[in-house]
């Protein structure tokens, strides 16, 4: 069964996919191949992180913040 | 296929960090170069507002205020159900994206203006009334079972932070300038998309290498960076519709919706909720969403909305 994450990141995909065949239907194609692109480029950089079940065993990342 | 300069500009600034090859961008540069995008959109939303001015637009701005209230209140949860993110941390989030993007709102205009796609002008108007209510609602969520207080010190860290305060003192000057204001206006008007280019360099340099430092921790936050744009977009498209906006309009709206900030909320909720991991939060809003947006979300909603007005 599919837990609540793995439930949005499907729902994600599916709203990318219906915005995609929205554009096609409205006549830009190129805005469709634009959010194709997206959901491999979403996919492929998932594929690359390991999901994290809880917030506790979460890293704390500490990034720099952007310039102000 | 025909790309934007501008928006090519942002490829080019993730073509370098993805070769290895980074530009060396000086921070004064950039620091200039956002002052001045602030103050050209306060200035044209000022002019703008001279000529609009009316009860309809009070009207308007009390519906954009809801507006900017609602959305963290969508994300809160999302946040806390599907993400199993801690109280402080979902609402830190909930803030960034109920607040906007100025960056994303320029390259939006630049988009319509390229297209020849008539909005209306008074937007920074919105812009601005959409800066704060986000950080309110975001530091109530958090606090709201610890009873702590906002202090002094956050309050005008909300109110007198530096894009609000450009971007309002720019629409006081363009409201009141008169005929002065038009004397400037070559250097905040015609410089504008070739200053926004050079913004959009850096904001490619910075988003990628945000993107390279996504972790696991940021598992659920992909999704969540591409799903909230999608859904604010869509709830901004439809107050553009209630709003009776113009095609430019709706997707202005629509940009604004899907936005989240990385300048003003993540200085705010720096100093209120110290404890929330800003690393989460300005990855997912620099390195997922701005990126998505300037992309794919902004030509979409422009691209519906002038189908919206078509039929």
């Amino acid at each position: 069964m599919l837990d609540r994450q793995t439930c949005f990141m499907v729902a994600v995909a599916i709203s990318l996919c219906v915005m995609a065949y929205v554009s096609v239907m409205i006549g830009h194609s190129s805005v469709a191949a634009l959010i194709t692109a997206a959901l491999v480029i979403a996919l492929l950089v998932m594929k690359n992180v390991k999901k994290v079940e809880r917030p506790s065993q979460k890293k704390q990342l500490n990034l720099p913040l952007v310039s102000e | 296929m025909q790309i934007d300069a501008v928006i090519a500009f942002f490829l080019l600034g993730a073509l370098t960090v993805w070769l290895k090859a980074p530009i060396k961008f000086p921070k004064s540069l950039y620091d200039s170069i956002t002052l001045f995008l602030m103050i050209a959109i306060g200035l044209k939303g000022g002019i703008a507002l001279q000529e609009h001015a009316s009860f309809n637009l009070i009207l308007q701005s009390a519906a954009v205020i809801l507006f900017g209230i609602l959305i963290p209140f969508i994300a809160y949860p999302i946040l806390r159900y599907f993400g199993y993110l801690d109280r402080i941390n979902a609402a830190a989030i909930a803030a960034h994206y109920g607040s906007v993007s100025v960056g994303t709102y320029a390259v939006a205009v630049a988009l319509l203006e390229s297209a020849d796609i008539d909005y209306e002008a008074y937007f920074p108007l919105f812009v601005v009334l959409l800066e704060a209510p986000a950080i309110v609602v975001g530091i109530w969520l958090a606090n709201r079972k610890s009873g702590k207080q906002s202090n002094f010190k956050l309050d005008k860290e909300i109110v007198f932070n530096q894009s609000i305060l450009l971007l309002m003192g720019g629409l006081m000057i363009g409201y009141f300038g008169g005929a002065s204001v038009e004397k400037i206006m070559p250097l905040f008007g015609v410089l504008f998309p070739g200053m926004l280019a050079l913004f959009l360099l850096e904001m490619g340099i910075v988003a990628a290498k945000r993107l390279q430092q996504v972790t696991s921790a940021m598992y659920f936050l992909i999704a969540f960076g591409i799903a909230m744009p999608i859904f604010g977009g869509l709830l901004g498209l439809g107050l553009g519709i209630m709003m009776d906006l113009s095609a430019g309009g709706m997707a202005l709206m629509a940009t604004l919706g899907a936005s989240g900030s990385y300048i003003a909320v993540p200085a705010a909720m720096r100093m209120s909720l110290p404890e929330a991991d800003s690393g989460l939060s300005i990855s997912t809003s620099l390195g997922i969403t701005f990126p998505f947006n300037v992309l794919v979300a902004v030509p979409f909603f422009i691209a519906l909305s002038q189908w919206l007005v078509i039929n």
